[in-house]
């Protein structure tokens, strides 16, 4: 009876990105940075959204930068390495594949190898007992290939650490970041991203 | 049997300190909780002092002729996050299995508290652990802080029960996938999607990281609540009709009630080995479970702790339809004073933390996290199943290797 279940819900898949989906909640963040107690070289990436700063939280989009596109017509496959998560940005990458993300429908895929991956996507702070795993598993990498830092730790405060092992093509803020706007990182990177 | 009036002390936890250990004793039909100064060797044969010293061996000497050792992890794809697991195999036969723990040893978050103000240390306690997040905070406000109103709690409360739901329905939607049961598993995922974008709305954030902070009133919750109840019964239902997936949950990962109580064993394996250990009774929150009876299973196995899962999941929906939230909270800041210690019932298993406050700053704090135990659980029940069987036995546990790296303190 699944198919009945399924047919009676209907199609549940966000049209991200073809259109914006205003259903899903942004994350939370200040108005402003400046009166931040937990840092103090705060910036858009290394924010936490913790709110402890006092300032008004507004929900917003995570940030997205890429600084230099992965050129690839097929299908994408991603290995994603944890060098030292709480946990959160692991469950929201495993909600890529979730019915209401899908990211299947926009060709990326996870793979369990380097070897067989174009985007090494990494979360989490870099410990000393994953800093050689880190190094490894790019090294395996066929090119060409592509790192996307995933959440505040791996894309804001610990970012440095993991820049002086690898390149870091791009990055997407939010503590966790919300599988959307890890999406919109995946397509910008991968050039298949239409304002 | 059910095994509701055993008594006896559980080993909860050992703390290295500057001399000899601290050894936590919990006797989980009073809620009291011991704290003995010991050496070492008055710990006498506990096997759990394994995972609390990180000491796990693989015993070579009882191993047949056949056997390999090899370490799975910690990038391995089957594992999904930094950490790693050390076996001996026959074939395809798993003979023995220990943690390799301490790939996240060295995460910051815990150790950047040192000397900090109680005041300020809120988002890094929200931090330690991504699934846990909701309980972490609870009992460290709980413990630091001395001016909790009645809105607070009613909040924390709320708080740790989504956070049970989103667990257990993740874990229920690991099983499905292990099982190739594709379809349930996406409904599964899409419910916890729905879950997580409710807490997003109320507590303001999927992971309740920060909850008393970012709450704002959300008046659709008890509807949307409902709506979601409805959802997931109508997917367990389905789901219990599969014989496929009862016949790959049924007899894997067993623990019988002699594993739990000769290993310290807590939390949902105890309790699906009909082993009765909830802190719920006694926890910081124990005003909000009143007369709570906990939901045990008899089998021990992968599918006793699922049914575990969905039972809680109910009684959770059910606790959450009868409270009303609070319009405003108004959020601690009046620090305790002196040494505090106390349990909260995380989704897998409890949470030990004590936590010493003067003047206002953190002087110390240690952890026993769920996952430590949960581990240790895991490493006893998946002996003697086969490779087929691992997936299932390792995510009817629920553990995190990011929870049980926070073990120890400073």
């Amino acid at each position: 009876m699944w198919i009945i279940r399924g047919l009676k819900k209907g199609i549940i898949t966000t049209p991200f990105p073809k259109k914006d989906d205003e259903y899903i909640p942004k994350s939370y963040y200040p108005d402003s940075l400046k009166n931040c107690t937990v840092f103090t070289d705060i910036h858009n990436f290394s924010c936490m959204g913790c709110g402890l700063c006092k300032s008004d939280m507004v929900r917003r989009e995570d940030h997205v930068e890429v600084r230099k596109t992965l050129s690839i017509k097929k299908s994408v496959h991603i290995f994603v390495l944890d060098v030292g998560s709480c946990g959160a940005c692991n469950r929201e990458i495993s909600l890529l594949g979730a019915p209401q993300y899908d990211f299947h429908r926009l060709g990326f895929f996870t793979t369990p190898t380097p070897k067989h991956a174009d985007v090494l996507m990494v979360v989490g702070e870099l410990t000393d007992d994953m800093l050689p795993i880190l190094r490894e598993s790019y090294e395996l990498m066929p090119e060409p290939k592509a790192v996307l830092a995933v959440g505040a730790c791996a894309s804001g405060i610990y970012l440095k650490r993991i820049e002086k092992e690898i390149p870091v093509y791009a990055r997407v803020s939010g503590c966790p970041p919300q599988p959307k706007y890890i999406l919109k990182a995946l397509l910008q990177l991968t050039g298949r991203w239409n304002e | 049997m059910i095994m509701d009036n055993y008594t006896g002390e559980v080993l909860v936890a050992v703390f290295k300190e500057k001399a000899g250990y601290s050894a936590v004793w919990v006797d989980y039909d009073t809620g009291k909780i011991k704290i003995d100064n010991v050496g070492e060797d008055k710990l006498g044969d506990r096997p759990i002092t394994a995972a609390f010293f990180n000491n796990y061996n693989i015993d070579t000497r009882s191993l047949p002729p056949c056997a390999k050792i090899l370490t799975y992890g910690p990038a391995a794809g089957g594992i999904g996050e930094a950490g790693a697991f050390r076996l001996a195999t026959c074939g395809e036969r798993i003979l023995s299995l220990v943690p390799y723990r301490g790939f996240k040893k060295n995460r910051s978050m815990l150790k950047m508290t040192k000397d900090m103000d109680v005041s300020r240390a809120l988002p890094y306690f929200s931090r330690l652990s991504g699934q846990f997040a909701a309980s972490y905070t609870t009992l460290f406000i709980n413990l630091a802080f001395d001016d909790l109103d009645e809105s607070f709690r009613t909040l924390s409360f709320a708080a740790v029960e989504m956070e049970r739901i989103h667990n257990h329905v993740w874990v229920m939607h690991k099983l499905a996938n292990d099982a190739a049961q594709k379809v349930a598993s996406a409904h599964l995922s899409a419910l916890t999607e729905e879950f997580l974008r409710l807490n997003s709305i109320v507590f303001g954030s999927r992971y309740l990281m920060d909850y008393p902070i970012l709450y704002k009133k959300y008046d659709g919750f008890h509807d949307r609540l409902k709506e979601l109840e409805s959802e997931f019964n109508g997917l367990i239902d389905e789901l219990l009709h599969s014989r496929i997936f009862i016949d790959r949950l049924h007899t894997t990962g067993k623990l019988n009630s002699e594993d739990v109580i000769k290993n310290d064993i807590t939390g949902i394996p105890a309790r699906a080995a009909a082993v009765s250990r909830d802190s719920r009774k006694f926890s910081v929150l124990k005003d909000f479970y009143g007369d709570h009876e906990p939901r045990m299973e008899e089998g021990g196995d992968a599918l006793s702790r699922f049914l575990v899962r969905v039972s809680e999941v109910k009684d959770s929906i059910s606790l959450l339809k009868e409270i009303t939230l609070p319009n405003k909270i108004r959020v601690p800041e009046k620090p305790s004073n002196g040494l505090r210690y106390g349990l909260i019932e995380a989704p897998p298993g409890d949470i030990f933390m004590m936590v010493h406050v003067e003047d206002g700053k953190l002087k110390s704090v240690k952890i026993r996290p769920p996952s430590v135990v949960m581990l240790h659980a895991f490493s006893i029940g998946v002996r003697g199943n086969v490779f087929t069987d691992y997936p299932f036995a390792l995510d009817s546990f629920g553990l995190y290797f990011a929870d049980a790296d926070l073990y120890g303190g400073w």
